[in-house]
């Protein structure tokens, strides 16, 4: 049996330039922070400073923690944090 | 080699500057050598100049192309356009920088004189270079102006359009803005935005750091529809900036403060190369990058970016815009976090290596800094190659598996590679296959990975596969997992609870053996263990685990590490119990609801089999069935009733006793008939009751299940001793008062009952009383106690009727109160704690807090409670009658409405005496106790629903009668209850109408009707008891809506107290609608004063027939006889 593959949806040029009126709302995925604020640094090993990059790396884990409470913070302002993100299980 | 000549030095020099940009633009279309890009690689700073000035350049030929005229306008503006995207790409891959968006063709004049935009009032137009594609005009309907936002330059520009219609006016604008609450953000005004229809739309602009909340605020949704497609895009891009940074995905990038961007503004202080006095120094700042970017994610983002959103762009790339505007919302995060931190004293200018790297952690929100350019360039350099493998587009994923141990295996660790081929790969096997390029794509990533998960590097057969110990998995499934996630691995571990899984004793029963009882004497075979959650474990067990480093065990699907003080508490308790290898029913079923002491405390779980162990399962694994209403019961059982009943089976089937603990007004007397009535025929029930209750008893099983025989067993009239049995073989239900089954104890103990019910059980609360000793004498093969607040006092009260229920099973009183005492939070917490941990086996407990009972009562439920007569009462009210009705036509008043009056007067006086001797008898001071059986029925309704924490408002007609109440109530209970009469000031009114309007918990406040009844609201309160009748019942139902009204959120019971055989009975007939006060052989047009002698005494005299003597309170009883009320 063959499969006819559905032609791709036209948008037209206006839409496309001034987007849908009443698009479908997109499910805003709720935000759960981290509890491990500079995995991100960590896994790429010691930054390149000298003449400490160990003490750089530390330096870098306390700026990532208000970097990620901050993010946390608005996304708590706004609605969007995961109600469970602070829960054990 | 040449000499050096200094023409030719210049020349040469010429032409290597000629060289090496030709080199720059090489790498930046993509078509370098290795040689070549070498040559580039060893100059950075040149490099990176070079770009610069050929961008600048490009920008000034882009401006200059727009004033051609003619068909190669298009193509030279296409050509400049592309070249100027590859010097951009160049420059970000060199310095991590995005460039700004190009200058817009033809006459532009910048905000700065420079380029972009224009400042203050001076509008410059931005024309479009290729508005037809961008923007047709007249396609689809016309919508009104909305709000847009679009992203340029580092800023965010908002405007007002919409499809086929004008761009709004900057008022309109800012308008659209007030109400999208953008409004406080300082918006600056910008170029209009040329739209393809050759309008401008005025715009205002604000960097992304100003904009940035409200931005979020739109992705999460709150404003609707009512802001553009453009606007809602911005929106989400900048929650997923939110998330990023919230999961720590960024890295920290170095960038030279480019002084002709439009974002340097903040950062140029009029340093650079030429001005800042330092030969070789410019300006430096840091940039946070996103990290990790989901490539899907990305894609997917940009194809639905609206074109609105680049229409300053003149050749949009839809997924640049969006990384450009990611970037920049990471940015602005990431700086407002960093500098909540106190930054490090640096150098005015960076000069070294080391002095640029101090710079750069002293300026991570973003703050410029001096610095050479060549070790700021190196420093870039190195961080961005640093991040690449977190910044560069990623195709290779890689996936940590744990796999739990087998038995006692240890936890398996491995990694696959996804996108190296269709199906996820080994890693190692990931890394010898495909190209070389992608194996060392698969390389970074693991080194990555390594790095967080260090086991990975332990020696092992298999590159990507490790044995985890106990420790290592359980820290992985507890913490470096979660690190895992955010530094963009897949994890795929077992589930795990951090919840403490608390031991629980079990015991295990199985057949001793031999003859056996059935029972509660049955003697069974056990077994101990202990159970963590579904995790059951012998002391062998136990010993393992207490062994190991960190005891994990598996209950319900999750892990979980067990506590040390657990294990040593479940080992000492199954010590303790090993000796103990045969047990009673009894004693299991004492285990089973936690009576009987272990070393872990609470309840025992049970399992195997036998009599005991099939009564729990089948009051907790397999509870009871709702079952309906039976064949023959006029009406409908709540749902919670039909639950009862399927409990009633139950213990039944059991041959166990119980406690229906329904709140009062729940409905326990129907449920119980509807148990009877679906019963009958295995034998006589007896009903033993207070005599408030007993006509309740007869009249609903009258109402419910009129084929039910029931005979009521009262007063001096009921069947002797020797005709018990046989009344018991023409009834199916014997209802009698306390008394009168102690009086005729012997006689009812001669019968072998089916059931017997203890209704108001509390009455038996006393172990020691007579009431108590004597019941216990009646022989059933199941007793059943019906209260609704089984424990008033204490543990006790509760161990007395369950005791009473199951002689025995529940142990003696002092261990059955200690073990059920043991909660935390005081008498109530343990009594409740105590009715939950028996509730479904020994105890139906319901109450009307419960949100699903609640939701299936009435708001209001009116019972009535028929109260006895004592002697006294009697014999004042026959006094009375005597005095003031006559006996004889001649004596009568021949004036009609003389006569009126008398009767009247007679049936306030004999009204006042069911109240209360003391309430006819003015010069009465003796104490009120147990003259009255209204009173005594008061004082049990008060004594349940303070056990209950509720307040009650009683009524009463006389006002005096009304505040001697209140004095005996008050003394009796030793609680504040007042009287609101009209006696009171208005002051003394307000302030007792305040204070129990204010009170919490248990009160009662005592109402004269006529000046309580109508007007106050006391919602506090939902039980209204009406102490004395009315003859109109609109009187009543207006002192029971001082509770039943507005602001109410229980249901309120109203308690009408009435005196059978009594005026007052025929009150309540005339209230009920039933009769005239006389007869109904009366005409309609009667009135007292037709009356005559006879008809008179016949109407307000004693009915004995109906009377019931208040001989509990050991009183004499008075002319009652039995009455059959259903056949």
């Amino acid at each position: 049996m063959s499969r006819r593959r559905r032609p791709a949806k036209q948008v037209s040029p206006v839409e496309a330039f001034w987007g849908k009126n009443n698009p479908a709302p997109v499910a805003v995925q709720p935000i759960r922070p981290t509890r491990d604020a500079d995995a991100v640094p960590r896994s790429l090993g010691d930054p390149p400073m000298a003449p400490s990059p160990a003490a750089a790396q530390r330096h870098l884990a306390v700026v990532y923690e208000e970097a990620v409470r901050t993010a946390t913070a608005l996304a708590a302002a706004n609605g969007l944090l995961d109600k469970d993100a602070f829960s054990e299980d | 080699m040449a000499a050096d000549v200094p023409g030719r030095e210049k020349s040469e020099t010429e032409l290597n500057h000629i060289n090496f940009e030709t080199l720059v633009s090489a790498e930046a279309g993509g078509y370098a050598s290795t040689d070549e890009l070498a040559a580039l690689e060893a100059a950075p700073d040149r490099w990176a100049a070079s770009l610069w000035r050929l961008l600048r350049e490009t920008d000034e030929a882009l401006v200059a192309a727009g004033r051609i005229t003619g068909d190669e306008r298009d193509q030279v503006l296409d050509d400049l356009t592309n070249e100027r995207q590859s010097l951009a790409g160049a420059i970000r891959r060199l310095t991590g920088e995005d460039v700004d968006a190009p200058p817009t063709p033809a006459a532009v004049t910048s905000p700065n004189g420079q380029n972009g935009h224009g400042s203050g009032r001076d509008r410059g137009r931005v024309p479009r270079s290729r508005p037809a594609d961008e923007a047709p005009v007249d396609d689809g309907p016309a919508a009104p102006p909305a709000l847009q936002a679009s992203w340029a330059n580092g800023r965010v520009i908002v405007w007002a359009g919409n499809r086929a219609v004008p761009p709004a006016a900057e008022e309109e604008l800012v308008a659209l803005l007030d109400a999208a609450g953008a409004a406080a953000i300082d918006w600056t005004t910008s170029h209009d935005v040329l739209l393809a229809s050759g309008d401008g739309a005025p715009a205002l602009s604000a960097p992304i750091s100003g904009a940035l909340g409200w931005l979020v605020g739109v992705g999460a949704g709150q404003l609707g529809h009512d802001a553009g497609p453009s606007v809602r895009w911005l929106g989400d891009v900048a929650v997923w900036a939110t998330e990023l940074v919230a999961q720590g995905r960024m890295v920290p990038t170095l960038a030279r403060v480019d002084p002709n961007s439009a974002n340097a503004t903040n950062a140029t202080n009029g340093s650079n190369d030429s001005n800042n006095g330092h030969a070789g120094t410019s300006q430096f700042s840091v940039r946070w990058a996103p990290a990790v970017i989901d490539s899907p994610r990305l894609r997917s983002t940009a194809t639905r970016m609206p074109g609105a959103v680049a229409v300053l762009d003149s050749s949009p790339v839809p997924e640049r815009v969006c990384r450009s505007l990611l970037a920049a919302a990471v940015d602005a995060v990431c700086r407002v976090g960093a500098a909540r931190l106190v930054p490090a004293a640096t150098v005015s200018v960076a000069r070294s290596r080391a002095d640029v790297c101090e710079a750069v952690l002293a300026g991570l929100s973003g703050t410029p800094f001096s610095a050479n350019a060549r070790p700021a360039a190196d420093l870039a350099d190195d961080l961005r190659r640093w991040a690449t493998p977190v910044t560069a587009d990623r195709t290779i994923g890689l996936t940590v598996r744990l796999e739990a141990p087998e038995k006692d295996g240890g936890w398996l660790l491995t990694v696959e590679a996804t996108g190296v081929e269709r199906q996820p790969l080994p890693v190692e096997r990931a890394l010898a296959t495909g190209g070389r390029a992608r194996a060392q794509e698969v390389e970074t990533q693991l080194r990555r990975l390594e790095r967080l998960l260090p086991a990975l590097r332990r020696p092992s057969s298999r590159r990507g596969q490790v044995v985890l110990g106990t420790d290592e998995a359980w820290e992985l499934l507890t913490e470096t997992g979660a690190a895992l996630v955010a530094a963009g691995f897949d994890v795929q571990v077992p589930a795990i609870s951090t919840r403490r899984a608390s031991p629980q004793l079990k015991l295990w029963a199985g057949d001793i053996g031999g003859p056996s009882k059935v029972g509660a004497q049955q003697l069974s075979q056990v077994r101990w263990s202990v159970l963590f959650g579904d995790m059951e474990l012998d002391a062998a067990g136990i010993a393992r685990l207490a062994a190991e480093a960190r005891p994990l065990v598996k209950v319900r699907g999750r892990w979980v590490e067990l506590e040390r003080a657990d294990l040593d508490a479940a080992a000492r308790a199954l010590a303790q119990q090993s000796s103990t290898t045969e047990l009673s029913g009894a004693a299991i079923i004492r285990m089973a609801v936690g009576l009987e002491g272990t070393a872990l405390g609470g309840t025992v779980a049970v399992d195997g089999g036998g009599w005991a162990v099939d009564l729990v399962r089948g009051a907790t694994e397999n509870p009871p069935q709702p079952i309906g209403a039976p064949d023959g019961f006029k009406g409908e059982l709540r749902h919670y009733q039909s639950e009862a009943r399927g409990w009633l089976e139950f213990l039944d089937r059991g041959g166990l006793g119980g406690c229906l603990a329904m709140d009062m007004g729940l409905g326990k007397t129907p449920t119980v008939l509807a148990h009877l009535l679906a019963t009958r025929g295995n034998g006589p029930s007896l009903v033993v009751a207070p005599p408030a209750v007993l006509g309740n008893w007869a009249a609903e099983a009258h109402r419910f299940t009129p084929d039910l025989r029931v005979r009521v067993h009262h007063g001096t009239a009921r069947a002797s001793a020797d005709e018990i049995v046989g009344m018991t073989e023409s009834a199916d239900l014997i209802v009698t008062t306390y008394a009168t089954a102690v009086r005729d104890v012997e006689a009812l103990a001669a019968v072998e009952w089916q059931r017997v019910v203890v209704d108001e059980a509390q009455t038996i609360k006393n172990p020691a009383s007579e009431t108590a000793q004597q019941l216990r004498r009646l022989r059933a093969r199941s007793r059943l106690a019906l209260t609704g607040t089984p424990i008033e006092n204490g543990l006790g009260d509760l161990w007395a009727i369950l005791d009473f229920t199951n002689p025995g099973l529940v142990g003696p009183r002092p261990a059955f109160v200690a073990q059920l005492s043991k909660s935390d939070g005081g008498q109530q917490a343990a009594g409740e704690a105590a009715l939950r941990a028996l509730n479904g086996l020994l105890v139906f407990r319901r109450s009307k807090m419960e949100p699903e009972i609640a939701a299936e009562l009435p708001d209001k439920i009116d019972e009535m409670d028929h109260c006895g007569m004592t002697p006294e009462q009697i014999g004042l009210y026959q006094a009375v009658l005597d005095r003031l009705v006559p006996t004889s036509a001649e004596d009568l008043d021949g004036d009609k409405d003389a006569r009126k009056g008398q009767v009247l007067a007679a049936i306030t006086a004999l009204k006042q005496i069911c109240d209360h001797p003391a309430a006819y008898l003015s010069d009465d001071t003796r104490p009120l106790d147990g003259r009255s059986g209204k009173l005594t029925r008061l004082e049990e309704l008060l004594e349940a629903i303070f056990a209950a924490g509720e307040r009650v408002l009683v009524f009463t007609h006389f006002a005096r009668w009304g505040e001697r109440l209140a004095d005996h109530l008050s003394e009796r209970t030793g609680m504040p209850i007042a009287c609101y009469h009209g006696g009171l000031s208005r002051t003394v009114r307000d302030r007792l109408i305040r204070e129990f309007q204010e009170g919490k918990g248990a009160g009662a406040l005592v109402l004269s009707i006529k000046a309580g009844g109508s007007g106050l609201n006391l919602t506090t309160a939902n039980h209204v008891v009406l102490y004395d009748r009315w003859w109109n019942p609109a009187v009543e139902d207006q002192a029971r809506d001082r509770a039943w009204r507005i602001g109410q959120d229980k249901t309120v019971i109203s308690h009408r107290l009435v005196c059978p055989g009594t005026v007052d009975e025929r009150v309540e007939e005339v209230v009920a609608g039933k009769r005239v006060i006389a007869d109904l052989a009366l005409p309609a047009s009667s009135s007292l004063g037709d009356l005559g002698a006879e008809q008179l005494r016949a109407a307000l005299g004693l009915r004995p027939d109906a009377l019931v003597a208040e001989s509990d309170s050991g009183l004499m009883g008075a002319g009652v006889t039995s009455e059959e009320t259903a056949a």
